[in-house]
């Protein structure tokens, strides 16, 4: 710009961007400057004819696909029985291989048949009943 | 610069809050109250019908899955076009080749009117002078002039500083003027 005036400062103006005291600073400018008077008139024109442009036409199926694919997503989020966190997860897994090994163990000993657990289990109660008998 | 500092619309906020509450209903408002201006600015960026609206799809999956994390200081409509915006730099990292600016318009159809002539040449204009614009230069001047948004929103839709907008719509602004008298010098605006 042959006055020295900074555009960037011309752009920001015509863009509304400016605060009160800037646009008085750079209205102040514009009355004594043709040359800067003429670009701002530029600038301003040019936003216009690009606004003067047809807006693309939407697709008129697409706020209903996009709700479709977002309900998609929705379901498959929650179909799992409570998220839990990976921490949570790892721990369940834990616990369960835990369980399940000392079950298969009968919690103390080696591996001992289903019937032998049961037998075991009738005994203790058999105990159980004796000594509330004898009380 | 931060998502902050933006005044989000009152009529928005109602249907983010019941939305983060796990409101389809209430989402569905906004997709049908955005989606339209979303699909534009997609498909001003890509210039491809099937890309913006795959993209569209993606941003508003994106933002319903990320709702919960929307803290409202912003407007709706400014962190979905921050998405969008995000989601376009990473899928359009290479900007496809500059139009030139044609050294004549194709010739009139047989019949086409004066007007509807004049019209075509101007969009081709149009499009030539937004085609040349370096990414960042692209997406700043298409939220400001199609989105009509402030500096401040747009600082906010792009991740940069308002001094940063500033720079590149100054530079936009430029490179657009010039493509623009170049065209008129030629005859081919008025």
């Amino acid at each position: 710009m042959k006055c020295g005036y900074e555009e960037k400062t011309l752009v920001s103006y015509v863009d509304g961007a400016q605060d009160r005291a800037g646009r008085a600073a750079v209205e102040a400018h514009l009355n004594a400057c043709p040359a800067c008077g003429r670009l701002v008139e530029q600038l301003r024109s040019d936003v216009e004819l690009l606004r003067s442009e047809p807006e693309p036409a939407v697709p008129q199926y697409l706020a209903a696909g996009i709700m479709a694919r977002v309900r998609t997503r929705s379901r498959s989020a929650s179909s799992w029985v409570p998220v839990l966190s990976p921490a949570a997860t790892l721990v369940l897994v834990v616990v369960g291989l835990w369980l399940g090994a000392a079950l298969g163990r009968g919690m103390v000993g080696p591996l001992r048949s289903p019937a032998d657990r049961l037998a075991s289990v009738g005994m203790e109660l058999t105990k159980d009943l004796m000594v509330e008998e004898d009380r | 610069m931060s998502i902050e500092n933006v005044t989000p619309s009152i009529d928005d906020r109602e249907f983010v809050a019941r939305a983060q509450a796990g409101e389809l209903a209430a989402f569905d408002e906004l997709v049908r109250r955005h989606n339209g201006s979303l699909y534009g600015y997609l498909w001003r960026l890509c210039r491809n019908s099937a890309d913006a609206e795959e993209m569209a799809q993606e941003v508003f999956i994106k933002a319903w899955q990320g709702i919960a994390r929307f803290r409202g200081a912003a407007s709706f409509k400014t962190w979905l076009f921050r998405i969008a915006t995000n989601l376009c730099i990473n899928r359009l990292s290479r900007r496809r080749p500059v139009d030139p600016l044609p050294d004549e318009i194709p010739g009139r159809v047989a019949d086409e009117p004066e007007e509807a002539f004049r019209r075509r040449a101007q969009s081709e204009c149009v499009s030539a002078a937004l085609a040349r614009l370096p990414a960042d230069q692209h997406t700043a001047m298409l939220l400001f002039v199609y989105e009509e948004m402030s500096y401040e929103e747009i600082a906010a839709a792009t991740g940069r500083s308002r001094a940063s907008v500033n720079s590149l719509l100054y530079r936009a602004r430029m490179s657009v003027r010039k493509t623009l008298e170049a065209a008129r010098e030629r005859g081919l605006l008025k």
